[in-house]
């Protein structure tokens, strides 16, 4: 008889168990609450005329970090 | 004068140095070479007390690293229901930042991280051999006219990882170019060489961790 206490039983009742426990978040809204501004924009205006890919310019900006932060509402 | 990222050739010719030939169709998977925009890097997630924090690194561009073998396969069997085995599978994909050329050289590329990187003098000589790849870290890149991107430098220290899915799942919309062959061999031979180079200790300086 599989031995309900052990996570890795071959037990319908522990697997589901298991499976209701991830399941049960259901609803996840993430707020953004932290960007590090940039000056620049990953696609800012040039002057050297170049036309390329769609008339915009890449790599002009700097890496950025954003934080979001949010409640795990269990269902 | 020529502007300092031209070179004279043993032709005779100027050429701009760090020049690099892309295509700017992409294949039906990733590839190496793949040049991608807005890419995340999530540094962590937390969660307590119900609370999630979540935060990622936005880079304007990255460089795919990963071997073209191994992305070719991956692409092959991923998903197939004929293959016998997930063998072939990959969980990530290697990247590197690029970085404005510019930026790198004032040391300013990392600022909205609010990290201070050494300055890196253009018109001397660790600005030169930057520009014509002779430094091990670096990767410069000159990017034809008709491709609009600026000048950009790979810096091979700040790798990662990305998960293979999410590269899959953006690469239609975030594509920016491939880099062709013969450069993107370059590229990934450097990068190799970089991450197979011997660290060797400091014996001026005081051994960290001896009495």
């Amino acid at each position: 008889m599989p031995n309900s206490k052990d996570p890795f039983s071959n037990n319908s009742y522990v697997t589901s168990q298991s499976t209701q426990a991830v399941g049960t978040v259901s609803v996840l809204e993430l707020e953004r609450v932290g960007e590090s501004i940039s000056n620049t924009t990953s696609e800012a205006s040039t002057d050297q005329g170049i036309v390329g890919v769609d008339q915009r310019r890449y790599g002009t900006g700097k890496p950025r970090r954003i934080v979001l932060r949010g409640n795990i509402a269990r269902g | 004068m020529e502007p300092a990222n031209h070179v004279e050739l043993c032709s005779g010719e100027i050429s701009r140095v760090g020049s690099v030939q892309v295509k700017r169709n992409r294949l039906g998977r990733i590839s190496q070479g793949d040049i991608f925009r807005d890419v995340e890097y999530i540094e962590y997630v937390t969660e307590k007390r119900g609370i999630i924090e979540v935060s990622k690194i936005v880079f304007p561009l990255v460089v795919v690293l990963t071997q073209d073998c191994d992305l070719e396969q991956n692409a092959r069997y991923r998903g197939n229901p004929t293959s016998s085995s997930d063998d072939k599978q990959l969980f990530s994909v290697l990247v590197a930042p690029l970085y404005n050329a510019e930026h790198v050289f004032l040391g300013t590329h990392l600022s909205d991280l609010e990290l201070n990187m050494a300055p890196i003098n253009k018109t001397k000589t660790p600005g030169k051999t930057l520009m014509q790849n002779e430094r091990p870290r670096y990767h410069y890149l000159n990017f034809p006219d008709n491709i609009s991107i600026v000048a950009q430098v790979v810096d091979f220290k700040h790798y990662f990882s990305v998960n293979v899915s999410y590269i899959d799942r953006i690469r239609g919309r975030n594509f920016i170019c491939r880099i062709s062959e013969l450069y993107r061999e370059d590229l990934s031979q450097r990068f190799a060489a970089y991450l197979a180079r011997i660290g060797l200790p400091d014996l001026s300086a005081p051994m960290s961790g001896t009495p």
